[in-house]
């Protein structure tokens, strides 16, 4: 009797784990069984088996939020005969989720991954066997980009760049600015502003946004750029002074927020979000997809996600952004070889 | 006379029957997820959290913190009972909780670290509760150069772990200071120790380490030699509390180990993790039984027991009065508390008065909660030991697989695991012990990057990384802790010489 409730214990245990394991993509409820409206309109390929979108990035962040609403939007309003099934495949700061996607070969229909920076930054910096451009992936949609904020410690009185430059000019070598990552977009920015401006400011690479964070509010670090979303109950409450946003245009929670190109400072380097596939899938499958993805671009649902968590609405279809790509290839490119190697 | 306010209307909130229901549940599945090895406190939120979806506020942040605090005492009870951590946390619990198990004091060991852990969290709400809105700004007066003499402090403390041959823990904590060093490097980008291998991109983490070195080496090892004894009135509710001895013992231990914990738990990147090795190390240190620690003493599972509940309780108020995690479970509990509109920051306890309030009341039902299902359900805990050792260990292994998958959705994680699990059986044959490794592993990383960090904001001035004031009085305090005791005993030796002469 005892060995029986020993190993029912043991036995709710193990259902407590594979409950755990539900949490993973495959518990999609399925959508299939609905008639498909919304594909009937595009002529060419349809898919017929389920979708996989890998999310090159741990569950949680931003990237697999971005991921998650796309397909819970694609769901919700039927927008795709088959089930999109998210796969988080994290490690190596992307590498390790497109190593996943391009072990399907070449021109496969099924699979769909999220770029975030690192897509460009890393094969730039040596760190990924993969080039972002057509050598390597077909380029499907393109959804946002991601405006960020540049911020001082509140032990200074910066209001504007033209105050962090002329402080930097005279002190050369004193302010010190955190960002996360050392090829990353925070790093760019201020390379950038370094040249720009002809000032010293020394950039200290972090791990970590809270600890980044932490470092700002207790003046350890001077200045930071970041992400709004995570700097904005700062920027509220007053606790670090905001500079200048990095944006096209002025964020609409702040249009007393001049941009950094209003004040006179061409930063305007922002995190492309978009689709990738592997490379050599035929036009009209991209179509498909980009047509699929346009749609979602367009749900009211989308456009509230996107204001949530601000960033900029910045559709592009499959032409455009395989163009535009090219593009923010070489501005990486340039950008990153202003980044010190050792 | 406001905190008495604010309480009472904390209280009223508990007085909803939901609120307290979602609490148990919370406590309930935490318990269950933290006695899962490799299932932390972090991965127990990130599953329950579709449950917070419609719930209201307060309902959603007591099953959340119910959860966090639960995983924080599950995860002893693995520990104790199959030497296998069920999350980082409680590394140390094993230190001597698993010694009394196979002492056949299962029931006793299970008893202090519960009683340990709740003793520890309702101490740390006072706390939270009298000092979160005063000293939010503790956490930010740590800099990379106070964060490094911080790890510092943390290495000093494997001296305390070394064991009969401090040779063989230096030797272990060297492996877990290389471990540390695989990755890509946080400043250059260049990538160290990788062998091409993308996967060990962003370096090893200490989760699956300390699995493959505590779990699946204990089950090889179990192969060998067997099998804990439980005798039946041990699980006597008498026996299980700590006699009036014990409780003098472990007391003080227990007192220290929650202001220590409660410090460096509001630390954002220490965590409740490095808070019980600290406070294993101050007990010991401290303990007038020094030489038994490691042989089974319940100081050394209500040291770090109380710690790591107390830290689990500081790590709230960077949380959510400065808007900054301080470890993977509080990030993912931010995140929740968005989803549901509530932005934690500088203004929350203003802004939030309800909530905020309501937390404090729901974290002193929490750990009555914690107090009954711990002792309540200790029978049922202890009833593992019953099974076939041959069964259990397949199920054990199978439990460590299934969660080293699921902390990345990989098998390379599966694969490190086992990996460190043949390391760990060896070590085990030479008598090195694993602990060392895991804690080198865990600060290892922190100091470089702290450290690095600091030396670019001072300019590459090392003496002035370590003359902040902070900074210079932690690296004293870890200075006198490693030659403290040769320089007092090369005095005796003096003093003993000159009273020869």
């Amino acid at each position: 009797m005892k060995k029986l409730m020993a190993l029912l214990l043991a036995a709710i245990m193990v259902f407590a784990l594979t409950a755990c394991g539900g949490d993973t993509p495959a518990s999609t409820p399925a959508a299939s069984g609905a008639s498909t409206p919304a594909a009937s309109e595009s002529t060419g390929w349809v898919p017929t088996k389920d979708i996989e979108f890998v999310i090159p990035f741990g569950a949680g962040g931003g990237n697999d939020i971005m991921v998650r609403k796309m397909v819970e939007i694609i769901e919700k309003y039927k927008l795709c005969p088959v089930n999109v099934v998210p796969v988080n495949k994290k490690g190596g700061s992307g590498v390790v989720g497109y190593t996943y996607l391009k072990d399907y070969k070449a021109g496969y229909e099924y699979a769909l991954a999220s770029t975030s920076a690192s897509f460009f930054t890393q094969p730039i910096t040596g760190n990924s066997p993969f080039s972002p451009d057509t050598k390597d992936f077909s380029f499907v949609a393109h959804l946002v980009k991601d405006p960020s904020v540049i911020c001082a410690s509140k032990k200074w009185d910066f209001k504007t760049i033209d105050d962090i430059v002329k402080y930097a000019k005279e002190n050369p070598g004193t302010l010190k600015w955190g960002g996360v990552g050392n090829a990353s977009d925070d790093a760019i920015l201020l390379y950038t502003l370094n040249t720009l401006a002809d000032v010293q400011i020394t950039y200290v690479p972090y791990d970590d946004q809270g600890m980044l964070t932490a470092a700002v509010l207790g003046g350890h670090i001077d200045l930071c750029s970041s992400s709004l979303a995570e700097s904005v109950e700062h920027m509220k409450n007053g606790t670090m002074n905001t500079i200048a946003a990095i944006a096209d245009n002025r964020l609409p929670d702040f249009p007393d927020l001049p941009t950094a190109v209003e004040q006179g400072y061409q930063l305007d380097h922002q995190q492309n979000r978009g689709i990738v596939m592997n490379p050599g899938v035929k036009d009209e499958v991209l179509a498909y997809y980009s047509g699929l993805f346009q749609k979602v671009a367009e749900t009211e649902d989308w456009k509230t996600f996107v204001k949530e968590n601000a960033m900029a609405d910045a559709f592009m279809g499959y032409k455009e952004w395989t163009a535009y790509a090219e593009e923010v290839k070489e501005d990486y490119t340039t950008y990153l070889a202003m980044v010190p190697k050792d | 006379m406001n905190l008495l306010q604010n309480l009472g209307l904390g209280f009223s909130i508990l007085a909803d029957p939901m609120v307290i229901l979602y609490s148990l549940i919370g406590v309930v599945c935490g318990v269950i997820i933290g006695a899962l090895p490799g299932l932390g406190p972090s991965v127990g939120i990130a599953v329950l959290l579709p449950l917070c979806y419609g719930l209201s506020p307060a309902c959603a942040l007591c099953m959340l913190c119910g959860i966090y605090y639960g995983a924080m005492y599950g995860g002893s009870i693995t520990a104790i009972l199959i030497n296998t951590p069920g999350d980082s946390a409680a590394i140390m619990t094993t230190l001597d909780g698993y010694p009394l198990a196979r002492k056949g004091q299962a029931g006793k060991a299970l008893g202090m670290a519960c009683l340990a852990s709740v003793i520890g969290g309702t101490i740390s709400v006072v706390l939270f509760m009298t000092l979160a809105p005063i000293i939010s700004n503790f956490a930010t007066s740590f800099g990379p150069s106070e964060y490094f003499a911080l790890m510092v402090l943390g290495l000093t403390s494997i001296a305390g772990m070394t064991g009969k041959s401090p040779a063989k823990g230096f030797l272990a904590a060297f492996l877990g200071l290389f471990v540390a060093g695989i990755g890509i490097d946080l400043v250059f980008g260049t990538p160290k120790f990788v062998f091409g291998n993308v996967n060990l991109y962003s370096g090893i983490d200490f989760v699956p380490v300390a699995m493959g070195l505590f779990g699946i080496a204990e089950i090889i090892c179990n192969f060998e030699n067997n099998n804990i004894k439980v005798e039946k009135d041990s699980l006597k509710l008498k026996k299980l509390l700590p006699n009036k001895e014990e409780w003098k013992r472990t007391l003080p231990h227990i007192g220290r180990g929650t202001i220590l914990g409660f410090i460096v738990g509001m630390l954002p990147g220490a965590g409740a993790t490095i808070a019980s090795f600290l406070s294993y190390d101050m007990a010991k240190r401290t303990s007038k039984h020094k030489e038994e620690f490691g042989t089974g003493v319940v100081e050394g599972v209500a040291a770090p027991e109380s710690a790591n509940n107390a830290a689990s309780m500081g790590a709230m108020v960077p949380m959510l009065t400065l808007g900054v995690p301080g470890s993977g479970a509080t990030a993912i509990m931010m995140g929740a508390l968005m989803m549901l509109g509530i932005s934690p920051g500088p203004s929350f306890f203003l802004k939030n008065a309800e909530v905020a309030w309501g937390l404090v009341a729901s974290m002193y039902l929490g750990n009555v909660i914690l107090v009954l299902i711990g002792l309540g359900a200790l029978g049922l805990f202890v009833k593992i030991l019953n099974v076939k050792t041959t069964t259990m260990n397949a199920l054990i292994f199978a439990f460590i697989l299934m969660g080293a998958f699921a902390l990345e959705n990989s098998m390379f994680t599966v694969g490190v695991t086992l990996f460190f699990g043949i390391i760990g059986y060896f070590l085990k044959k030479l008598k090195v012990p694993a602990a060392p490794m895991v804690l080198a592993l865990v600060l290892g990383a922190l100091t470089e990057t702290n450290l690095r960090q600091a030396l670019i904001i001072d300019n590459n001035n090392f003496f002035k990384v370590l003359t902040h004031p902070i900074s210079a009085v932690i690296l004293v305090i870890a200075l006198f802790l490693a030659f403290g005791t040769p320089i007092k005993n090369a005095f005796a030796k003096l003093r003993a010489k000159k009273k020869a002469a």
